[in-house]
C-alpha cells in the first residue's frame, strides 16, 4: 500500500506550480491546495488516484471556484465563470505540457532578486521543494513559529514588490537563472559551512540544495553553468562524511580520510566537469567545480595537482575577484612552487582585498605558515599573533594559539 | 535472439523514494540480474547518468557541433538498458514486467540487430 502522505508530498510542488498559474497568485494557490491536501489525506488511503498531481489540481481548483462563487454574489460572479472557462488540466497525462513552465515560473518567482536572500531561500523550500514549515524550521534550527513569520514576511514582500508570476524573457534569462543558482548555492553553503555558533553541519540542507540543483539541471540541460553548479555541490557534499571526526570536530582537507568520500557523487560531478573543461565555455561555477574535482581526483593531499588548482583559481578570479579567491590562489601557488613563490604572491595582493576585515585573520595565518616554512620564525610568530588578535572563530583560535605555543618553544 | 530492454522514465521519477526504497529498487535489479545469469540469458546491464550529463555531437556536411545536453528534451528519458539472450519475445517481456522502473516509466523491448561482445571493463 502506498503512503498517502508521501504521495501528497511528491505531488505538492508540481500541483502548486500549476495552481499558481491557474488561479493567478501563489497565495490563492497555497490556500486552495491546503484544502485539497487535507481531502487527499482522507480519501487516498481508500482510493488512490491514477494521477496525484491532476487530482490535487482539480480538487483545489474546484474549491477555489466554489470560494469565489460563495463570496461574490453578483458583479464578480463573472470571475468565477471566467475561471471555470479556463481549460481544466486533463487528468490523464500528468499536466506534462504545462508542467515545465509552471515549475519554472514558481522557481523564478521565489528566486526573484528583488526579494531578500533569506526570503528567497525559505520561499523556495516551502513552495518549490514542498517542505512543511516544521521541516524548514528544523533544518534552520529555529522554532516553527519564527519560520512561519519569516515565510509570511516573504509572501508579503512578494505581493508588495508586485513580482509577476512568469518565466523571464530570453534576454533576462541568464541573469535570472544565475540568481536561482545563487539561491541553491546559498542554501547549500548554509548546510556546508562550519558554523561559528553551532557545533555541527546540516547535511539535510545540502541534500535539499542538490535536489534543487538537479531540478534546474533537468530543466536547463543545455546550460553549462547550471551543470557546473550541480557538479560543484556534488563534489563538495561527497566529502561531508570525512569533514567531521568521531568526536564532532572539524577535519581539514589535508587530514580527511579519503576512503570516506562518496564515490558515486564524485563520479557524477567529475563527468559534468570533464565535459565543461572540454567545451571550454567556462564560468565561475564550472571553475569552482573544476577545483573541487581536482581535489577529489587526488589519492592523497600531497598528490593534489596544485599547479592546476592555482591556474583554476587564477581563472576564477576573473569572474569572482574576491579576497577569498585571491588568498586560495596564493596557497595553491605555495603548494605548487614553494613557500617563497606563495609569499611573493601573497605580498602582491591588491590592497582592497586586505581591507576585508573578515578575511584578515586568514591572510595572516597563511602568511605565518609560509614564513614558518621558510624558517623565518620570528616573523611567523608575529603573523600568527596578528591572526589570533583578529577574533577568528573558536576552532581557528584554538588552532592559532597552539601554533603560537609551538613556535615560542623554537 | 538478443533483446535490448530499454528503460525510460521521467527525470526525477524516483526522487521521492526514501533511501530504503531506493536501496530496495536496486536490490530488485540485482535479483533480476542474478536470475538472468543463472538462466544463462544475461548479456549486459548498463545504467546511464542523468540526461543533463550528456554531450551531443552532430555532423552536418563538414561542420561538427558539440553541445551540452541530450539530443531532445522528452517527457521520459532513456536511463539504462539490459541485453538478454532469450528464446522468445515472451521471455524478454516476462523479464521486463518485473523491472521496478515499469512503475514509473516505460520499458521498451527491441530485438538486437548486431551485438559485439567486447569483454571490456563491464564484462562479468
Amino acid at each position: 500500500m502506498r503512503d498517502a502522505g508521501e504521495a501528497v508530498r511528491a505531488a505538492y510542488p508540481q500541483a502548486l506550480a500549476t495552481l499558481t498559474r491557474v488561479l493567478g497568485s501563489l497565495d490563492a494557490a497555497g490556500d486552495a491546495l491546503h484544502v485539497a491536501v487535507e481531502r487527499a489525506l482522507v480519501r487516498w488511503p481508500q482510493e488512490f488516484p491514477s494521477n496525484a498531481v491532476a487530482w490535487l489540481v482539480a480538487t483545489a481548483r474546484n474549491h477555489a471556484i466554489d470560494q469565489v462563487r460563495r463570496q461574490v454574489v453578483h458583479d464578480r460572479f463573472v470571475n468565477a465563470e471566467a475561471l471555470a472557462a479556463r481549460p481544466a488540466p486533463s487528468a490523464d497525462d500528468g499536466l506534462a505540457p504545462h508542467l515545465r513552465d509552471d515549475m519554472l515560473r514558481l522557481i523564478f518567482t521565489c528566486c526573484h532578486p528583488r526579494l531578500s536572500p533569506d526570503s528567497q531561500v525559505s520561499l523556495t523550500l516551502r513552495t518549490v521543494v514542498g517542505l512543511t514549515v516544521h521541516e524548514i524550521a528544523r533544518a534552520y534550527l529555529v522554532s516553527p513559529s519564527s519560520m512561519e513569520r519569516r515565510l509570511t514576511r516573504a509572501r508579503i514582500a512578494l505581493r508588495e514588490a508586485k513580482i509577476p508570476y512568469e518565466v523571464p524573457t530570453a534576454d533576462e534569462l541568464p541573469s535570472r537563472l544565475a540568481a536561482a543558482c545563487a539561491v541553491v548555492v546559498s542554501l547549500f553553503d548554509q548546510g556546508y559551512t562550519y558554523p561559528a555558533d553551532a557545533d555541527h553541519l546540516r547535511p539535510e540542507l545540502c541534500n535539499l540544495a542538490i535536489r534543487l540543483a538537479r531540478l534546474l539541471a533537468r530543466m536547463f540541460p543545455h546550460d553549462a553553468e547550471v551543470a557546473g553548479m550541480l557538479a560543484l555541490l556534488l563534489l563538495q557534499h561527497a566529502r561531508t562524511a570525512a569533514r567531521t571526526s568521531a568526536d564532532g570536530a572539524f577535519v581539514s582537507l589535508e587530514d580527511q580520510d579519503r576512503s570516506a568520500w562518496d564515490q558515486t557523487m564524485i563520479r557524477e560531478g567529475r563527468a559534468l566537469i570533464q565535459r565543461a573543461l572540454f567545451r571550454d565555455d567556462l564560468g565561475p561555477y564550472q571553475l569552482q567545480g573544476a577545483i573541487a574535482a581536482t581535489h577529489c581526483a587526488a589519492a592523497t593531499f600531497e598528490a593534489t595537482a596544485w599547479g592546476e588548482i592555482a591556474t583554476l583559481y587564477g581563472l576564477l578570479h576573473d569572474y569572482r575577484p574576491t579576497a577569498t579567491v585571491a588568498l586560495n590562489r596564493c596557497v595553491a601557488v605555495a603548494k605548487a612552487q614553494g613557500a617563497a613563490a606563495g609569499l611573493a604572491e601573497l605580498e602582491a595582493l591588491p590592497a582592497e582585498h586586505l581591507s576585508r576585515l573578515e578575511l584578515q585573520h586568514r591572510y595572516f595565518a597563511v602568511r605565518g605558515h609560509l614564513l614558518e616554512e621558510l624558517g623565518q620564525i620570528a616573523l611567523a610568530r608575529e603573523a600568527f599573533a596578528e591572526a589570533a588578535a583578529l577574533r577568528p572563530g573558536p576552532v581557528e583560535r584554538e588552532y592559532l594559539e597552539a601554533k603560537l605555543r609551538a613556535l615560542r618553544s623554537q | 535472439m538478443l533483446y535490448a530492454i530499454l528503460i525510460h522514465q521521467p527525470p526525477g521519477a524516483v526522487d521521492h523514494l526514501t533511501p530504503e526504497e531506493q536501496a530496495a529498487l536496486l536490490a530488485d535489479h540485482r535479483a533480476l540480474q542474478d536470475e538472468a545469469k543463472s538462466r544463462g540469458t544475461f548479456v549486459a546491464a548498463t545504467q546511464l547518468m542523468e540526461a543533463y550529463s550528456a554531450t551531443s555531437v552532430r555532423r552536418r556536411g563538414d561542420k561538427i557541433s558539440i553541445e551540452e545536453g541530450p539530443f531532445a528534451e522528452t517527457k521520459e528519458m532513456f536511463i539504462g538498458l539490459y541485453i538478454l539472450n532469450c528464446e522468445t519475445l515472451e521471455e524478454a517481456l516476462e523479464f521486463s514486467k518485473r523491472i521496478p522502473h515499469a512503475d514509473y516509466g516505460t520499458i521498451e523491448v527491441r530485438p538486437v540487430e548486431y551485438h559485439e561482445d567486447s569483454a571490456g571493463p563491464f564484462a562479468q
